[in-house]
């Protein structure tokens, strides 16, 4: 393939740039610009042309994503032609010179399949591939192999592919190592099985713990038993121990008890009671003498006490005048004010009534008080005016509103078009789009058809042999299967008898050699007699023999025929020879029949052999002239249709693939009279409707043939029609509307005028009453009748004040009247005095008298309780006698002396009870539910000495062997119930089991990918190894020749050697045949040794691969001028069979390729 | 009317097997899975009022030794007993070298039939007959049905048998027998137990596998549970299958067909996984994620394999419940290069070179030694099960392939050559 124009349509900085790279070679193209200029975008445009624009790119800067732009025109080694262009897009962004999409798959032919990184690396290099390419020689001390493969692949690193490999599986495992995941994995595997191992219990084991735990608990009730038998048994030792003594004490007592029987034992609280009495008595004696005592010198002060009573008994009426003395006083002092406050009223009413009443006197303004009822009536009418006045007003602004809004709308009316009927019209209409999108059906129909004949004329081109117009396929005279199929036949019947003869032949000769070697071993072993031998000898000998005759016994001289017979031995010997010859003979023949006998049958057999071989030919020659005869036969049979045919058995396929078109074309056909009946359809259609829209009083012009645009026209028009139809209507109805409207304003106007004059009347009779002029307005009536209101209100409060004065003057009056009448009956000194000073001097005199009956009644209280006193203290000290003999009864004596005695006896006896009462609680403690009686027996069948020691032995046996004992079983229960627990079904092992799997997955995992990188290594190794032992000679020799010219001769070649390891190494040879190892080439020489590899690699690939363009990208950065121009000489050679494009931005390069000389083979392009 | 469950297969405590770990997998959900699954049996007997529980063997796994299962499965009938639920089992192959089975003494509200021969258990207030046999030892080779009895007449007849029937494929052809032989019992229900698939053999008679509780490895994918079986009159009334397991196994195939960038890509495989968790009723799924169809990206799944596993985990671990139990790429690419085989580049002589490790079947040892140090160093339960050393055809296709995308990779891609 090659490229022969690129198009940078829209690209990077370019807007419509054309590179031409058609030329007779394909040639190298050196495209130079300076920086900047668009090299890079050039040489990214040409790989985003073939493979595709990459999602993001850089190359936006002028033209947006979606206006990007490349095309090309390619050509390959069929001479197939393809012009293409690339947008920016996902999927189908192939699209022809006039942008419509093409098939992605049209690129096939060109690329082969090729991928886009595959093409990068075998068709593409550039400066720092170049250096890494030479380095990497150099890091594999110029490994054959690996060299010529890198190279091969187009790959610069092959040694970190490896290294990759390597350290990706180091990184999963290594034998003896931990850190590696698998090996890490793998620990922990290993840790959790055991971890899980831990965790498992066995049957066995459960079954063991609860057995010893049934053993240890049945035995623990037996020791718990027998320690309570025994805890008991020291708890009743004990007991007696302890109630000993109390029982002997008790035994004393009992017997004391007994000696004071006859005691007369006295109640608890005597003792109290006795003393008490005797207190109260004391007491009571205290009191009487305390008592009369004061009451003797109450009764002397109060006899010093005298009484005003009669002040007392009038005391509520001095308090009632005392009261009203305030009121009394303030009176006095409010009178002038108020008398000033009515004065100034009267004098504001008379004032008012003058403003609007001059005529009128104050003392008559009572003759106004008519009108002013009357008040509410006329302000009423004075607003009922207004709202009249209102209405006129408003009604007279519709009249003239309403007349210009109907003025309005019959102009309007009358500027609308006159009404068109479109019945017609729209009837013409509803057909043509009843035919629905028939224009895009048939645009569709038509692209349809035109592909349908293109996939035909291409298929059929695929098919090839035959060429002509498709209209002729139709009609071709193809020959009809079952014809092909006898030729088949036929034909197959021919070279099957020919390979028949062949095999015949082959046959034969393989017969005829095996006779011929048995015959070669029985003449080997010695020369077979034959017949005809022994027929010669004897015939020579019966000649020799008749000489003899003859010139011995018929004595003719012979000498001649004797010498003839016999020309070097005398005649006899030679008779001899032959007698004994014959015998010989004979006797051989006769001796070895056997061998004699074979070799006759063995040539006879190769006779007949050789005789059928004879017969082989004529038919093998008939063959030929029949398959003649059958091809010219089956060639005259497609020669009516201009077909050289291929062998029948391919012509079926043709055939098939033939009658496919044939079919595919006879579809079209028929799709295409379909196509022209609709034609015909829409062309009627489209008449009737311009027929109609010409009746309408249209005159638009249409061109084409399409319906679409007068249908959209004639829709046009109707819906203009509609429009105007729907404004008329809508205007006659606004228009009666207002004429209503305008007739209602009228008649509101003249039925308010009306009421404005029935209102005149009544207010002039309202104003009547108040005497002002009937010509007032409401306003004015309004203003006269609040004025008239305030002197009303002044004259009122005027009224109310001189109410107030008289008022006051009354209860003075009153007031000093009752004073006088009080001060006659108890203080007539007083009468004399100004009433305010006798008010207060009588209170005074009240308050004394209250003092001095308050002291009496205090000195009488006190005597009255003195005497109860005395009275109480008698009576007790009665009733004291009386309980203090009930004492002495009760205690058996006569007097209170013996009281003391008795009371002694009787606390004795007391406590002694008490203490047998302690005694015994104390023994029922201790006993513990045991009877005293039961204690005092055991007590005596024991002897108390022995006690301590009985004691002491039981709780040695409880504390050293039953309590160890239960401690040891109990400590064993627990801890077999503890393991119990622990064995609870738990899922602790079950979980380690879980855990360990999901590191098996793990494992598994990475040992996947292990084996995959591992193989992979191995892998490439052996590939290499291949790819050297396939292609090392001729890739080698190749290379040796460019190395040798880029090196400009300091090389003269390029060979193999083998390294200390036995591994192939490349080794560069002088001129002068001194060897160099790729160590000791300089950098430069090494990347030019990459380049040579690469360039061998090409010229390698296009004895078995089409050609492809070679993209290369300023490789010559680091040559000198000389090496330059060795390579680009190099170049310009490969490019006579292969496309290579450079691009640089040396100029340098340019001018060396301009000295070059190379013709046609070089050109130069600058962007 | 009364209910019965119909249970087999528990394999108590067994492992889920194939699931790596990975930040954010759903661990806690998949822990003890077979115990939860035998919790929902019990809880859903409890539930239900059903009258007893059949078992139909391998309740525990051959294996497996630990006790504490044989415990905690006493515990679950105590709570049985309780409810006063019946339970009723025979041995399966696994029981019978279990040493837990052995140990273990079981409540009395369980019934484990004899191995020795068949016995029959009735109970009278339903009118039932229970027939069964347990295994003797793993491997049994006979018909055990033929010491089974003729049914009694008058009651509703329940055969309980561990058995691979006429053979299952991956089970063992365990206590071979015939549907015939099992119809002319005259039996109800046959409720039969060693095959981990649900399947309802006949309905006249019934003849049910339950299928085992809980799926444990990838092969043993969709729903699992038991059967509950209503009786009425003497009939059956309905059979119907309920849902136990707590964690789905599932292999979700995404259709990359045409899929041109990653996003799109991590979309369907998205979409995938979110179909997959709808079907499996809110739990939590064990997914295998099988990549096909034809896609530009075929190059890049299989060379960043590791890159695009990571993915598919960031989405499971956004959609919670998803557990990536392995990825599997059988994805196309486009056009592919054809090897020519006069195509003289490298490319093709790897392409050939594949070809023929996958023609030739070489012994991968002799090719690569330091696998060999690897494999004897691999656990052997590795070995066993889903051995990374077996290379059956399919298997040997895959890694011939990704060999293959793995080399092609690193020489393509090997470095960006004249780029900007």
């Amino acid at each position: 393939m090659r490229i022969n124009r690129l198009y940078l349509r829209a690209f990077g900085p370019f807007t419509d740039v054309e590179l031409d790279f058609s030329s007779a070679f394909p040639g190298l193209h050196i495209v130079y610009g300076d920086n900047e200029a668009g090299k890079s975008s050039c040489l990214w445009a040409l790989n985003y042309l073939f493979f595709g624009i990459p999602p993001r790119t850089e190359y936006n800067f002028i033209h947006p994503y979606d206006k990007l732009r490349i095309g090309g025109h390619l050509e390959n080694v069929a001479g197939q032609e393809l012009t293409f262009y690339r947008r920016k897009k996902m999927k189908a962004d192939v699209f022809d010179e006039h942008d419509h999409p093409m098939d992605p798959s049209c690129l096939e032919p060109f690329f082969q399949g090729m991928e886009k990184e595959m093409f990068e690396s075998l068709y593409g290099i550039g400066h720092e591939a170049l250096v890494r390419g030479g380095q990497d020689i150099l890091d594999q001390k110029g490994d054959v192999g690996q060299a010529i493969f890198a190279a091969g692949a187009g790959l610069t690193s092959l040694h970190k592919v490896f290294e990759e490999l390597e350290d990706e599986a180091g990184t999963l495992f290594k034998p003896q190592a931990s850190r590696p995941d698998i090996n890490e994995a793998l620990f922990r595997y290993r840790e959790l099985k055991t971890r899980m191992k831990q965790a498992l219990l066995s049957g066995r084991e459960w079954d063991a713990h609860r057995r010893t735990l049934k053993k240890a608990e049945k035995r623990l009730s037996e020791i718990q038993a027998r320690r309570r038998e025994k805890d008991r048994e020291k708890h009743r030792l004990e007991r007696l121990k302890r109630s000993m003594a109390h029982l002997s004490r008790r035994k004393a007592l009992i017997k004391r008890l007994s000696d004071l029987r006859d005691v007369i034992v006295l109640p608890h609280d005597f003792s109290e009671r006795r003393r008490t009495l005797e207190q109260e008595r004391d007491d009571a004696i205290k009191t009487l003498t305390a008592s009369t005592a004061r009451l003797d010198e109450l009764r002397e002060k109060k006899a010093g006490v005298s009484l005003k009573q009669d002040l007392l008994n009038r005391a509520g009426e001095i308090e009632g005048v005392y009261q009203r003395l305030g009121a009394y006083q303030k009176g006095a002092a409010d009178r002038p004010g108020l008398e000033g406050q009515r004065a100034r009223c009267k004098a504001e009413a008379a004032t008012l009534l003058e403003q609007v009443r001059p005529d009128l006197p104050l003392e008559q303004v009572e003759t106004l008080r008519a009108g002013l009822l009357k008040r509410k009536t006329i302000s009423s009418l004075g607003n009922h005016c207004e709202a009249l006045v209102q209405r006129i007003e408003k009604a007279e602004e519709a009249v003239r509103k309403n007349l210009a809004s109907l003025e309005k709308s019959q102009n309007m009316l009358s500027e609308l078009p006159p009404f068109q009927d479109s019945r017609g019209l729209e009837e013409t209409v509803r057909l043509a789009r009843r035919a629905g999108g028939v224009d895009e059906e048939l645009n569709e129909k038509r692209r349809h058809l035109k592909l349908a004949h293109d996939t035909c004329q291409m298929e059929m081109d695929r098919l090839g042999l035959w060429k002509g117009p498709l209209e002729r396929i139709d009609g071709l005279p193809v020959p009809i299967g079952e014809t092909v199929n006898r030729f088949e036949q036929e034909l197959e019947g021919i070279d099957q008898k020919k390979s028949h003869i062949i095999e015949e032949k082959e046959q034969i000769e393989q017969d005829l050699n095996h006779l011929r070697t048995e015959l070669r071993a029985i003449q080997y072993a010695g020369e077979v007699p034959m017949e005809e031998d022994l027929f010669r000898i004897r015939s020579e000998r019966d000649t020799g023999w008749q000489l003899i005759r003859r010139h011995w016994v018929e004595g003719e001289d012979i000498a001649e025929e004797l010498t003839a017979f016999s020309p070097e031995d005398p005649v006899p010997n030679t008779y001899e020879r032959l007698v004994t010859g014959s015998d010989e003979t004979a006797d051989r023949l006769r001796r070895e029949a056997d061998r004699v006998q074979k070799q006759a049958v063995l040539k006879s057999e190769m006779e007949d052999l050789e005789k059928r071989q004879r017969t082989l030919e004529p038919e093998s020659e008939k063959l030929r002239a029949d398959r003649e005869d059958a091809n010219r036969r089956w060639r005259d049979v497609w020669n009516a249709c201009d077909i050289s045919p291929l062998s029948p058995r391919e012509m079926r396929q043709w055939l098939n693939g033939f009658e496919q078109i044939r079919f595919k074309l006879s579809e079209a056909h028929k799709a295409e009279a379909e196509i022209k009946t609709k034609e015909q359809y829409r062309q009627e259609l489209r008449e009737k409707l311009i027929h109609e829209i010409r009746a309408f009083g249209s005159t638009e012009a249409f061109s084409g043939n399409a319906l679409t645009p007068v249908l959209v026209h004639a829709e046009a028009l109707l819906e203009a029609n509609r429009k105007h139809q729907a404004r008329r209507e809508k205007l006659k109805a606004g228009i009666d509307e207002l004429r209503d409207v305008l007739e209602n304003s009228e008649n509101e106007k003249s039925a308010a005028e009306k009421q404005l004059e029935s209102w005149r009347s009544e207010w002039k009779e309202a104003l009547v009453p108040l005497g002002i002029p009937a010509d007032t307005g409401p306003d004015d009536a309004a203003d006269f009748m609040d004025t008239v209101k305030t002197c009303f209100d002044r004259l009122h409060e005027a009224d109310a004040f001189r109410k107030r004065i008289d008022g006051i003057d009354r209860d003075n009056r009153t007031f000093e009247k009752d004073l006088r009448s009080l001060l006659k009956q108890v203080a007539p000194d007083l009468l004399a005095s100004e009433a305010v000073q006798a008010v207060n001097d009588l209170q005074a005199r009240l308050n004394e008298a209250r003092k001095d009956d308050a002291v009496l009644r205090h000195y009488m209280e006190q005597i009255e309780a003195l005497e109860k006193d005395i009275l109480d203290a008698k009576s007790s000290l009665k009733r004291n006698e009386s309980q203090m003999d009930d004492l002495l009864k009760q205690a058996g004596c006569e007097t209170e002396d013996g009281l003391d005695e008795a009371e002694q006896r009787s606390t004795e006896h007391l406590e002694l009870k008490d203490k047998l009462g302690e005694i015994e609680t104390t023994l029922a403690e201790i006993a513990e539910g045991v009877s005293i009686e039961s204690l005092e027996r055991q007590a005596q069948e024991l002897d108390p000495d022995e006690l301590p020691g009985r004691i002491e032995a039981v709780s040695r046996e409880i504390a050293d062997q039953l309590d160890q004992e239960i401690t040891e079983l109990t400590e064993s229960v627990i801890r077999e119930k503890t393991e119990m627990e622990r064995m609870d079904g738990r899922s602790r092992a079950a979980f380690l089991a879980e855990e360990s799997q999901e590191v098996l997955a793990k494992i598994q995992r990475l040992t996947d990918r292990f084996i995959r990188l591992k193989l992979s290594g191995r892998i490439l190794t052996d590939v290499i190894e291949r790819y050297r032992a396939e292609h090392q000679d001729p890739l080698l020799e190749k290379a040796s020749r460019y190395f040798k010219d880029i090196t400009l001769g300091s090389f003269q070649e390029l060979r193999t050697d083998v390294n200390d390891q036995g591994k192939p190494i490349l080794i560069g040879v002088r001129p002068d045949g001194a060897w160099l190892k790729v160590e000791a080439m300089s950098d430069g020489t090494r990347d030019q040794l990459y380049l040579a590899l690469r360039l061998a690699t090409l010229d390698w690939r296009l004895e078995s691969s089409e050609a492809m363009p070679f993209i290369v990208d300023d490789i010559m950065i680091n040559f000198d001028d000389e090496r330059s121009r060795a390579t680009l000489h190099s170049l310009s050679a490969l490019a006579e069979k292969n496309q290579i494009i450079l691009f640089t931005h040396h100029r340098r390069i340019t001018e060396i390729a301009e000295t070059l000389d190379a013709g046609e083979r070089v050109l130069i392009h600058e962007i | 009317m009364f209910r019965f469950l119909h249970a087999a297969d528990i394999h108590m405590d067994s492992p889920l097997r194939g699931l790596e770990s990975f930040e954010d997998a759903p661990v806690d959900q998949i822990r003890g899975a077979v115990r939860r699954a035998f919790d929902n049996l019990v809880d859903l007997a409890i539930r239900e009022d059903v009258r007893f529980v059949l078992i139909g063997g391998d309740l525990f796994d051959g294996d497996w030794k630990d006790y504490n299962t044989g415990i905690y499965f006493n515990n679950r009938m105590g709570a049985l007993r309780e409810a006063g639920i019946e339970v009723f089992m025979v041995s399966g192959n696994h029981d019978a070298v279990s040493q837990i089975s052995r140990a273990l003494r079981l409540p009395d509200n369980v019934t484990l039939f004899s191995h020795r021969e068949a016995e029959t258990r009735i109970l009278e207030d339903l009118g039932v007959a229970v027939h069964g046999q347990s295994f003797p030892s793993r491997a049994v080779l006979e018909d055990l049905t033929q010491g089974y009895p003729q049914a009694e007449s008058g009651l509703f007849n329940i055969g309980l048998l561990h058995t691979a029937l006429t053979g299952r494929p991956g089970h063992e052809p365990y206590a071979p027998c015939t549907l015939d032989g099992l119809k002319s019992k005259g039996y109800q229900y046959w409720a039969l137990g060693h095959v981990h698939q649900r399947e309802e053999v006949s309905r006249d008679p019934w003849i049910v596998f339950p299928g085992n509780i809980q799926g444990r490895h990838i092969r043993e994918t969709g729903p699992r549970g038991c059967t509950m079986v209503t009786v009425d009159e003497g009939r059956v009334e309905a059979v119907e299958p309920y849902d136990l397991d707590v964690l789905r196994w599932a292999v979700g195939k995404v259709d990359l067909d045409g899929c041109e960038d990653e996003e799109a890509c991590l979309e369907r495989v998205r979409e995938t996984m979110k179909d997959t968790l709808t079907t499996a009723d809110g739990r939590p799924v064990a997914l295998r994620l099988m990549l096909e169809g034809v896609t530009p990206l075929h190059g890049s799944l299989h060379e960043r394999a590791s890159h695009w596993i990571e993915e598919f985990r960031g989405i499971a671990a956004g959609l919670m419940d998803v557990w990536v139990e392995k990825t599997i790429f059988r994805t196309v690419k486009p056009s592919a290069y054809q090897v020519d085989s006069s195509d003289i580049s490298p490319l093709s002589a790897l392409e050939k070179e594949v070809e023929g490790l996958k023609k030739r079947k070489e012994n991968l040892f002799e090719y690569a030694p330091e696998l060999e140090k690897l494999r004897s160093k691999l656990p052997p339960e590795l070995l066993d099960d889903d051995n990374p050393f077996d290379l059956s055809d399919e298997k040997m296709d895959d890694l011939c392939e990704d060999i293959r995308a793995l080399l092609t990779g690193r020489i393509l891609r090997r470095e960006g050559r004249h780029e900007n």
